[in-house]
């Protein structure tokens, strides 16, 4: 069955089944937990007929066992403390019935500080009968002296309450004794302090996850409730009291009545919004624990005021039931809105911890043997689904934290993820910005040439003019023309090596037709996709400037071929003449100046001089090998 | 023998001013109308002056001399205005022409390359270099590409050809050579296209400085 099975089932017949059968099962769980107790739980190990009711009586603050004054009316417990009285002190006198092998006197279920002597020998005492008195719930085991049939026992019972019986006293069997002694002790010292350590692990626990998240308010009223369970628990564990035992008493109900932090936990741990019942639950606490307070203060009068104090207790006990019903009314609510095994198991766990309690109570007020068992359940069952509470908390805490951390990893790679983009386009930006800068700073430099240098070169030029001196004229001209082999290499429109080609060609032709050579250009166009930088441009333009002046000045010839073709790995430069051959003077220095420049572009130099033929060849291999056109 | 042509210059460097002066002077077909050094001193110097052809240089003390070319292009639509520059391809040049200039002159040219530039501009020839063919090239593909409704005169497919053999940096006789035309022919369809572009709007033409980044300003 679903959730919306549950809510679709909306005809009231159907909710009537529905409920009942909810009703049924949370009647059903502690009525089999009790039926499976009743058969399993025994109430000793030691068979009844070892039991032994005591023979007489004394009231007695004799430090030996009393000579006289002893009473054999048992049919009733003998009056407890009386009003100026330090405490109670009974002296009961037991006889043995059996002859035993090994014969033990033995109190499962010692509620108070005991005494027990035999043929005028201590055999036993807890502690000196000394204000605050022993609190001991341990079971006493002692061998008897005398074991023989009619031997008798005297046992001292000292205890600050006024209640002086004493239920279960065993002549038994050492073994059998011994036996019943470490089930108690199991049940009444170790189960409590491994119970009392768990339960302070988890209070420490989700103490701890609300410190590190203290909005989740759950966390806080579930370590509070915990651990108000763990401090009432301590009680069972304390052999000595420091206090009245009323006070303690009041003690343990004031600590009880804030246990009201569970219905607050349960409301926010489920989602149920009830302030109202929030606050007259608080309310009613705050009253029950100001009463406590009062009474508890007025009890120390006399006895009879602390016989109404233990009477009060009733109507705390009643609140106590109520509340328990409430908080049971919160997990009912959970499993009609969740109807998941946490909301179901939590529900019929508290339906058991109630059927317990009932139990308990039960126990503690009907005449000995009417419940089976010797021990109180409460305590441990009680404990049951806060410790199925810690165990969802701590896990939800695990899967949040878990979840925390994966979000924190996805959130931390769209960090890096933009970082790294963020970095990429600053150093784009910035790339833009030095190429900015570069076109920049060379556009001045253009412009400084254009209006600067150009011009101071023409003014020179036409000074040279003047004073008519060859020499100065061709040196002048050189500049100018080296210039503007610069400029070319710096422009910004020509972007290709056929554009600068272009240019080139464009300068000299004039000049060269009236050298007389017949000039064959040959520019493949696919160096239209060749780009050079503009010192590779410079070196390529004045390594061609070079051969073909030395072409026209040195070779004699006619005819001068300038190619530029495009080979598999790069390019291909000829400049060839069919004049005498070059002089071996200038052949060397052309090819110093010519190599020097070949070097810097990485480029092969062949410099090939032949009567009729003089070639210079230049490989420029390239970066990106055959042109993608 | 034709009536000598009167070319007026403006240069504001003395000694070069001199120079080509000196230079022009040297041919009987030219006549020195006038010369300055200053944008001032040229409008002075102009005023009711005859003037068959200019020879200017742009950078002046007092400003750019393309206004100027302007003012005489419509004062004087006959006379051809020639930059003279020391390189030939720098975008001051380009823009002259746009003003409508109609070629440029070497600075350090011979004097008779100066008289032949001179008396082929007023024949209609316009000099070109492979810088301007590949701007002017570029201008007019791109013309169909903008939302500017301008050039209404696209180059035809004979002016695109020469354009681009003069961006290759071929020569106007072997232009006329590879195209199997005569050099006129050559020097017409260099004309028209100075024409055209002459025709386009001055708000293109600002536009596609700005593309090229001629105009030297922000982009």
């Amino acid at each position: 069955m679903t959730s919306d099975d549950a809510r679709d089932a909306t005809t009231p017949m159907k909710r009537v089944l529905r409920y009942s059968a909810y009703g049924v099962l949370y009647v059903a769980m502690p009525l089999i937990v009790l039926a499976v107790l009743y058969v399993v739980d025994q109430p000793y190990n030691v068979p009844s007929a070892y039991r032994v009711q005591p023979t007489e009586w004394v009231r007695s603050f004799s430090e030996t066992p009393p000579t006289n004054g002893w009473s054999d009316d048992t049919s009733r417990w003998p009056p407890g403390r009386q009003d100026g009285e330090p405490f109670t002190s009974v002296w009961y006198r037991y006889t043995v019935s059996e002859r035993l092998d090994t014969p033990t006197l033995y109190i499962p279920y010692g509620f108070g500080n005991f005494e027990i002597w035999q043929s005028g020998t201590r055999l036993y005492q807890l502690a000196a009968p000394v204000p605050p008195l022993a609190y001991s719930r341990t079971s006493i085991a002692v061998p008897l002296r005398d074991g023989d049939v009619g031997a008798r026992i005297e046992v001292r019972l000292t205890r600050q309450a006024s209640y002086s019986g004493v239920r279960y006293v065993f002549v038994a069997p050492a073994d059998l004794a011994a036996r019943d002694a470490s089930d108690q002790a199991l049940f009444e010292t170790q189960l409590p302090i491994a119970v009392l350590v768990l339960m302070l692990g988890f209070a420490a626990a989700v103490g701890a996850m609300f410190a590190l998240r203290p909005k989740e308010k759950h966390y806080g009223w579930y370590a509070l409730t915990i651990g108000l369970w763990a401090a009432h628990s301590i009680h069972g564990l304390i052999e000595a009291i420091p206090f009245a035992h009323f006070v303690w008493f009041a003690l343990r109900y004031v600590l009880l009545t804030w246990l009201i932090a569970e219905l607050f936990f349960v409301n926010r741990y489920f989602g149920i919004r009830a302030p109202r019942l929030e606050w007259f639950c608080a309310a009613v606490n705050a009253i029950i624990t100001l009463g406590l307070i009062a009474v508890a203060s007025i009890a120390a009068a006399s006895l009879e005021n602390e016989a109404r104090f233990f009477a009060s207790f009733t109507v705390v006990n009643l609140w106590f039931l109520l509340l328990a019903f409430i908080v049971t009314s919160r997990y009912f609510i959970a499993v009609r809105k969740r109807w998941d095994f946490e909301s179901v198991s939590l529900w019929l766990a508290s339906a058991v911890v109630i059927g317990i309690g009932i139990r308990d109570l039960a126990y503690e007020a009907m005449p000995p043997g009417t419940i089976p068992g010797s021990v109180f359940y409460l305590q441990y069952a009680a404990v049951v689904p806060l410790i199925l509470f810690g165990i969802q908390l701590i896990r939800r805490f695990a899967r949040d934290a878990r979840t925390a951390e994966l979000r924190n990893e996805a959130l931390n790679q769209i960090v890096e993820e933009r970082t790294t983009a963020l970095e990429r386009t600053y150093q784009q930006l910035s790339e833009e910005a030095q190429k900015r800068a570069l076109a920049e700073e060379r556009s001045r430099l253009m412009r400084d040439m254009h209006d600067g240098l150009g011009g101071q070169l023409v003014h020179a030029l036409a000074l040279s003019e003047q004073v008519d001196d060859a020499d100065l004229k061709r040196a002048l001209r050189l500049a100018l023309d080296d210039l503007r082999l610069i400029v070319d290499s710096l422009s910004p429109t020509a972007n290709s090596l056929q554009d600068l080609m272009a240019s080139y060609r464009h300068r000299v032709s004039r000049l060269l037709q009236r050298t007389g050579f017949d000039v064959n250009w040959d520019i493949a166009d696919e160096t239209d996709s060749v780009t050079l930088k503009p010192n590779e441009a410079l070196s390529v333009l004045r390594i061609v400037q070079e051969a073909v002046t030395n072409a026209v000045r040195h070779s004699g010839g006619d005819t001068l071929q300038i190619a530029v073709a495009r080979v598999a790995d790069g390019l291909q430069l000829t400049i060839r003449d069919n004049g005498a051959g070059m002089p071996e003077s200038v052949v060397e220095r052309g090819l110093r100046n010519m190599r020097v420049r070949a070097a810097e572009l990485g480029a092969g130099l062949n410099i090939s001089s032949t009567s009729g033929d003089t070639a210079v060849t230049m490989h420029l291999p390239l970066a990106g090998g055959a042109p993608a056109t | 023998m034709v009536a000598t042509t009167r070319v007026f210059v403006l240069e504001d460097d003395a000694r070069t001013r001199d120079s080509l002066l000196r230079k022009l002077a040297a041919s009987a077909s030219i006549e020195i109308a006038g010369a300055a050094g200053s944008l001032a001193d040229a409008r002075a110097a102009l005023s009711g002056l005859g003037v068959d052809a200019f020879l200017f240089d742009l950078q002046l003390p007092d400003g750019n001399a393309i206004d100027l070319i302007r003012e005489q292009r419509a004062e004087r639509p006959k006379a051809p205005a020639l930059v003279i520059s020391v390189f030939g391809d720098e975008e001051r040049v380009i823009a002259a022409i746009e003003a409508g200039a109609q070629g440029y002159l070497l600075k350090d040219d011979s004097g008779e390359d100066l008289a032949d530039a001179v008396h082929r501009a007023i024949a209609g020839e316009s000099p070109i270099s492979p810088a301007i063919a590949r701007h002017l090239i570029r201008r007019f593909q791109a013309t169909p590409n903008t939302t500017e409704p301008a050039s209404e005169n696209p180059l035809s497919e004979r002016e695109l050809e020469v354009l681009q053999l003069a961006a290759k940096g071929l020569t106007y006789q072997e232009t006329a050579e590879t195209l199997g035309v005569s050099i006129n022919t050559i020097g017409t369809y260099t004309r028209r296209v100075y024409q055209k572009l002459a025709v386009t709007s001055r708000a293109q033409a600002i536009f596609e400085a700005r593309q090229m980044g001629w105009m030297g300003d922000d982009q």
